[in-house]
């Protein structure tokens, strides 16, 4: 079985003024993103990742996700076959929706990073009863 | 293939807004990566883009033992089946699309769901009996044990010099 190079994680540069870790490589994890009526929901595959090294920061309407993942094979061993690299998982949105971002709430279940996002009171959709006269 | 893969560039933050070209551009790219990963197992290819798919995977030989990796995040572990069968180790399960209420514009949709299947060929000189299985923060570990051969033993062979 020859080695394979074909890795099938995206790569993300790390932007500037972040630590570079010492992969020097950061993958751009999977993301869905829904949009709901009080807030937007956003997943991100972390596959790897302990609860513990996962950084979420919200600044400026700047969201970033940075998951810390632990090598799990030495460096030097010799893969009979290797489709994905392991390393940190980095990403960051520009949220555009007004976010209420003190009620942010995050949960981590088997490698899988689930993020809320509550929408500002003022954005939320409200019915305006009509009254008749 | 790297063209496809958009790079986050330096400093670059990405708009949470879809864009109709996204989601075209990840479906081409899926189909190519499936389609250069296994071309032709399994399933047919035309079919291969209506659900199945395949976790990718690392495998390491080492002294005692064949390990092997998938990353399945998002994966109920109680729902994924590991059988052995003529010689392959088959790892078959399901990432159910979770339901949910009060949902309104997907904005984005990069995380694959559906029913996977990855099938390994194994050497013939393992313990099938011992084969271990662990999952944690979505990956997958298989432990497949190697078989000393009944009646082998090891023998010192003096090199002449």
């Amino acid at each position: 079985m020859p080695n394979s190079t074909e890795i099938t994680k995206k790569a993300a540069d790390h932007p500037e003024g972040a630590e570079r870790m010492r992969s020097g490589q950061f993958f751009r994890p999977n993301c869905d993103i829904v949009e709901r009526d009080d807030e937007l929901l956003l997943l991100a595959d972390v596959p790897g990742a302990r609860s513990d090294q996962i950084d979420v920061k919200f600044e400026n309407g700047t969201l970033s996700i940075h998951a810390r993942v632990e090598r799990r094979q030495a460096p030097e061993t010799e893969y009979l076959l290797c489709e994905y690299a392991v390393g940190d998982y980095w990403r960051t949105f520009q949220v555009s929706e007004a976010v209420d971002a003190s009620k942010i709430s995050a949960e981590y279940a088997n490698g899988v990073l689930t993020l809320h996002l509550p929408k500002a009171e003022s954005l939320k959709p409200r019915k305006i009863a009509v009254t008749s006269t | 293939m790297r063209l496809l893969y958009g790079q986050t560039k330096q400093g670059e933050v990405e708009p949470m807004d879809p864009s109709p070209l996204v989601g075209l551009r990840q479906e081409i790219g899926k189909l190519l990566e499936g389609f250069m990963r296994e071309p032709f197992e399994g399933i047919p290819w035309p079919f291969r883009a209506q659900g199945k798919w395949s976790p990718p995977v690392e495998i390491v030989d080492s002294d005692d033992a064949i390990l092997i990796r998938l990353e399945l995040p998002g994966v109920d572990p109680a729902g994924v089946d590991v059988t052995v069968n003529e010689g392959r180790l088959v790892i078959v399960g399901d990432k159910p699309q979770p339901e949910r209420p009060g949902a309104g514009e997907v904005c984005r949709c990069e995380m694959r769901y559906g029913a996977f299947r990855r099938s390994i060929p194994l050497p013939d000189e393992i313990d099938i009996e011992g084969i271990d299985a662990s999952y944690r923060h979505g990956v997958l570990s298989l432990r497949v044990p190697k078989q000393r051969p009944a009646g082998a033993q090891k023998v010192h062979v003096k090199v002449a010099t």
